[in-house]
């Protein structure tokens, strides 16, 4: 009897330590997926639950926005982002909702958006190309212009960040900036035949037709069927006094040509070349 | 509009003015390049990010900008217009 009450008093004793031990360790175990200890502290607990809650409507929206679905996709995010989450959610909500109402033609309220992204993680550089592109598709060059210049700031390697500088300061007719952007593109990529393109738009614009031509030839030798490439390339041969070249070089972009405004067009300065 | 008839329109419209008024002669590279840059094309947005892809950045959308080269960037290819 006594060697029982032993072992029973043992026992108790046992369990009582690996209770002490355990414990704490139990406390600190985080949730699966979820780098949060275990707690009962309602506030904690509430926090959590709108935390997932959140992205849960993140990743409905992120689903639907790949079905092409984007009015779902907006309803997700207005809910997720009235649960006031902190980053990077924060900024990815703004970012898809961006991405919805630009879909959606709301492009005002989709520049708005990527802002907040941007203004929410500097280091976004996604929501930052996106807020450049959405700056060209409203034609406001003056914004398109700084939100390149603060995209080139943070990622001055990205070939998006040059091209949208590149076409912004070349819609503005800031030949020097356009110049200095596809250049840097093309020294990172030199077979890009649509970047090499656009640097001869430049050089056109900036009256270095020489370079113009050399840059058209060299895109054409990349890309043979390259229709504008080709049309600019009659440009400059006609602006050289090359008239028969120019002449074949729009017969050949009439012929080349998939849009028919750009092969109609390429058609009658061929005609008129004559 | 939209994007497609803009690109399609602004050129067209464009040259309208330049043959209709002094002819080819007179069309100065100015107006022809000021057509062909109206024409360039905007690169597509980037597309969408779930929260868990801003995990360490590894996202395609966020690749695509952070990238030096065209491909990878998603960058437009005019070549076949």
């Amino acid at each position: 009897m006594r060697s029982l009450a032993r072992a029973g008093v043992g026992t108790a004793l046992l369990a009582v330590a690996l209770f002490v031990v355990a414990m704490p360790r139990a406390q600190a175990q985080p949730y699966p997926g979820a780098p949060l200890p275990r707690t009962t502290d309602a506030k904690r607990l509430l926090a959590d639950a709108r935390r997932r809650e959140c992205a849960e409507r993140v990743r409905l929206a992120f689903q639907a926005e790949l079905r092409g679905e984007w009015a779902r996709a907006e309803a997700e995010l207005r809910r997720a982002l009235a649960l006031e989450p902190g980053e990077p959610l924060a900024s990815t909500a703004h970012y898809d909702l961006g991405l919805a109402e630009a879909r959606l033609g709301r492009l005002d309220e989709a520049r708005a958006s990527f802002a907040r992204a941007v203004a929410g993680d500097g280091d976004f550089v996604a929501a930052r190309v996106n807020l450049v592109a959405v700056d060209l598709m409203r034609d406001d060059l003056a914004a398109a212009r700084g939100d390149a210049d603060a995209l080139l700031a943070r990622a001055p390697q990205s070939a998006r960040g040059l091209y949208e500088s590149g076409l912004a300061a070349l819609r503005a007719g800031d030949a020097t900036t356009a110049l200095r952007d596809f250049g840097a593109l093309l020294a990172r990529d030199p077979q890009y035949a649509t970047g090499r393109y656009q640097l001869a738009l430049a050089e056109m614009k900036a009256g270095r037709f020489d370079d113009a031509e050399r840059d058209l030839r060299s895109a054409l030798a990349l890309a043979p069927a390259f229709a504008r490439a080709r049309f600019a390339l009659g440009a400059v041969l006609l602006h050289a006094g090359k008239r028969a070249e120019a002449r074949d070089a729009f017969t050949r972009a009439a012929a080349d040509a998939r849009e028919p405004a750009l092969r109609s067009l390429a058609a009658s300065f061929a005609d008129e070349a004559r | 509009m939209s994007p497609h008839f803009a690109r399609v329109a602004a050129p067209v419209a464009l040259v309208v003015l330049i043959l209709g008024g002094a002819g080819l002669a007179r069309a100065s590279l100015d107006e022809l390049a000021a057509a062909q840059t109206l024409s360039g094309a905007t690169p597509e947005l980037l597309g969408p990010i779930d929260a868990g892809g801003r995990t360490g950045w590894d996202c395609p959308p966020e690749r695509a900008a952070r990238s030096g080269r065209a491909h990878e960037a998603l960058l437009p290819d005019e070549t076949g217009r």
